[in-house]
């Protein structure tokens, strides 16, 4: 094996699992997750003599974001969103906290899968990648401006969610009970 | 909910679904095969969509429609009785200038089955020299250059690897350096700028392409500027030698600027020529560099330095047939934004403009994005420019815009396309503003005299020749 394919190959084995999880929650999909990180790799792979010196999981991480959002754009295009019935019904049966700390994060879960490609991909960069408000632009090739006001839309559509209001309603009478 | 617990709750929610995705590394060999399978969709849509249709003729001999590019080999029983194998995909005898060497040929299949692994992998029990394929053997430039096939057994596809060594070694002696990896494509090719594979003052690197599709190898050199500005490349098509394979040797001289860029059969787009270890700067790219024209900020420092880098091999020019000159160098908001100017033989200005964007996750600290404006002939103090980075989702419809005046300019008034006009003071000439539908700019000087004017440019001057030039 050539040093190259050697240092890939390390790069590939040790990196997938990371990789795959970014891949799936930009996608939500596990099985899209891997066919995206396949061709992102796949294009790493062909850069590889100019990429591999610099920060090739930059690199691929960038092609996975980016990928992720035309994809979502073309599935888009075919498969309508499906609408979230029995969330907020599952909402209001959590009665213990655990059990509505989880109910609380599947509702989100499943308004992120509600948000366009764009804004789901800034939600995931900016908060879960930690990524700067510069990194995120640069990733998904926009600028600064777009990167700060899609994360302020998303926030937003996902406090106005009617899922998530009940919820904060729930917490709401729960926080007045233990009051009295 | 406040905007801290919602976004709290998000990172929560987002950190239990990828904890809970069993993300198990597969075995490299399924993501070897996987990568396979993906060049050769890639490759599929390439032909069809450049209308190659001759290609479904040669993919139905080498069958990829219906499976793995697995050995559909042609077996050939001599008078002798010993097997005599071809390459699935370059069916034939070995190409290359060492073709009829069978001393040679047959030295790189012993040392192969000398060493017992191919790829870094056991070779199949019972390979023998019949299993080792050569699709090509030959000098090209200063390299001596071997493709070596092999089946494996453990793929889908047969494993290609193109070693290479110093024209005139021996065989053992090229199979010993490290190989470069090639999948089991119907097109793959080699490029090497010396035999140590980096970028060298001198010397003749090599080009080779083999092909199992139809089509052509196109070679482009330049670009060459008029005293206008207008670019002109040097496109030729590569005659084809025996067996569906092109050779060039590739003079390099300016480890600065790339030698050229080809194309390959079933793919229109433009391979570009990089050294092995571009993303090292070529030694003394600012000696003797003027402080900036506008500002007189020293040039100096390796923000400068790749702005000069991005300069020259734009220009396309070599250094010792043109001059370069920092015409501003500062902060653009928050960024740092370096123009360079290299004036080209002919007199004309390429004038490259290259915004950082700092960030800690990459090794050397920068990325960013440049655009390239060619300038005709004159002073360099009366250069007016305009331009718009790329921006594929801008806020609020603007436009970000910047500008970089005459020595003499004071103010820019920026037009956009319903007329209206917005005025900017410049600094040490150089402004920059946010504008909906920019398409022209106006200098003018603190007496309100107009001293420039200039165009907004978007995307820049090309540079690579056109598409299918």
């Amino acid at each position: 094996m050539s040093a190259d394919e050697s240092q890939f190959r390390d790069f590939v084995l040790h990196r997938w699992p990371q990789l795959v999880r970014y891949a799936y929650l930009l996608t939500g999909d596990a099985m899209q997750a891997e066919d995206l990180v396949q061709v992102a790799l796949e294009r790493s792979w062909r850069h590889w003599g100019r990429i591999r010196s610099d920060n090739p999981e930059a690199y691929v991480r960038t092609a996975v974001a980016r990928g992720a959002i035309s994809r979502f754009r073309a599935r888009s295009r075919r498969v309508a969103e499906a609408p979230l019935d029995g969330v907020v019904a599952d909402l209001r049966s959590a009665t213990t906290d655990g059990a509505q700390a989880r109910a609380e994060r599947d509702a989100v879960w499943r308004q992120l899968a509600a948000l366009p490609p764009r804004m789901r991909a800034v939600v995931v960069l900016r908060l879960w990648e930690d990524l700067t408000v510069e990194e995120t632009a640069r990733v998904l090739g926009c600028s600064t401006g777009t990167v700060k006001s899609t994360l302020s839309r998303a926030t937003e559509r996902l406090r106005a969610s009617a899922d998530l209001r009940e919820l904060a309603g729930v917490r709401a009478t729960d926080d007045t009970e233990v009051t009295r | 909910m406040n905007d801290d617990d919602l976004r709290l709750l998000v990172r929560d929610s987002l950190t239990e679904r990828a904890e809970a995705l069993p993300a198990v590394t597969p075995p490299w060999d399924r993501v070897r095969g996987g990568m396979a399978g993906i060049r050769r969709r890639r490759r599929r849509r390439q032909a069809l969509v450049g209308g190659v249709v001759a290609l479904l003729a040669v993919l139905g001999a080498v069958r990829v429609d219906v499976g793995p590019l697995r050995a559909d080999r042609t077996a050939v029983t001599p008078p002798d009785g010993g097997r005599v194998r071809t390459s699935a995909i370059f069916p034939g005898p070995t190409v290359g200038s060492l073709a009829g060497d069978r001393g040679f040929l047959d030295e790189v299949r012993r040392s192969v089955l000398r060493t017992g692994r191919f790829a870094d992998e056991a070779l199949p029990a019972g390979t023998d020299a019949t299993d080792v394929l050569v699709p090509f053997a030959g000098d090209v430039g200063d390299l001596r250059i071997v493709l070596v096939e092999v089946e494996l057994g453990t793929s889908a596809t047969d494993t290609f690897l193109w070693f290479d060594a110093a024209r005139g070694v021996p065989a053992a002696e090229v199979l010993r350096n490290d190989p470069q990896l090639t999948a089991a494509e119907l097109v793959t090719s080699f490029w090497l700028p010396s035999p140590q594979g980096r970028a060298a003052e001198q010397g003749t690197g090599a080009l080779v392409v083999l092909s199992a599709l139809t089509g052509d190898v196109r070679f482009a050199t330049g670009p060459t500027w008029s005293a206008d500005g207008t670019p002109t490349w040097d496109v030729r098509t590569l005659e084809p030698m025996a067996g569906r394979h092109w050779e060039l040797a590739v003079p390099w001289t300016d480890p600065a600027v790339r030698p050229g860029l080809y194309t390959v059969p079933g793919d229109s787009g433009w391979f570009d020529m990089y050294p092995a270890g571009a993303g090292a700067l070529p030694g003394g790219l600012l000696d003797g560099m003027q402080p900036a024209l506008h500002g007189a900020r020293p040039a100096a420092g390796v923000l400068v330095a790749r702005a000069v880098a991005s300069a020259q091999a734009a220009s396309g020019a070599l250094r010792d047939r043109s001059t370069r000159r920092l015409l501003w160098t500062g902060l653009d908001g928050r960024q740092p934004l370096s123009v360079v100017a290299v004036t080209v033989p002919g007199g004309a200005h390429v004038v490259t403009a290259v915004r950082e964007i700092p960030e800690t996750g990459s090794s050397d600290g920068f990325a960013g994005s440049e655009v390239t404006v060619a300038v005709p002939a004159g002073p360099l103090e009366r250069v007016a420019l305009a331009w718009a980075f790329e921006e594929p989702d801008p806020p609020d419809g603007t436009t970000g815009v910047a500008v970089l005046g005459p020595v003499s300019a004071t103010t820019v008034t920026v037009t956009d396309e319903k007329g209206g006009r917005t005025a900017e003071r410049l600094v040490d000439g150089f402004g920059s503003l946010r504008v909906k539908g920019p398409v022209s700019v106006e200098f003018t000087d603190a007496a309100g005299t107009t001293v420039g004017e200039a165009a907004v440019v978007a995307a820049g001057v090309p540079v690579e020749p056109p598409q299918g030039g």
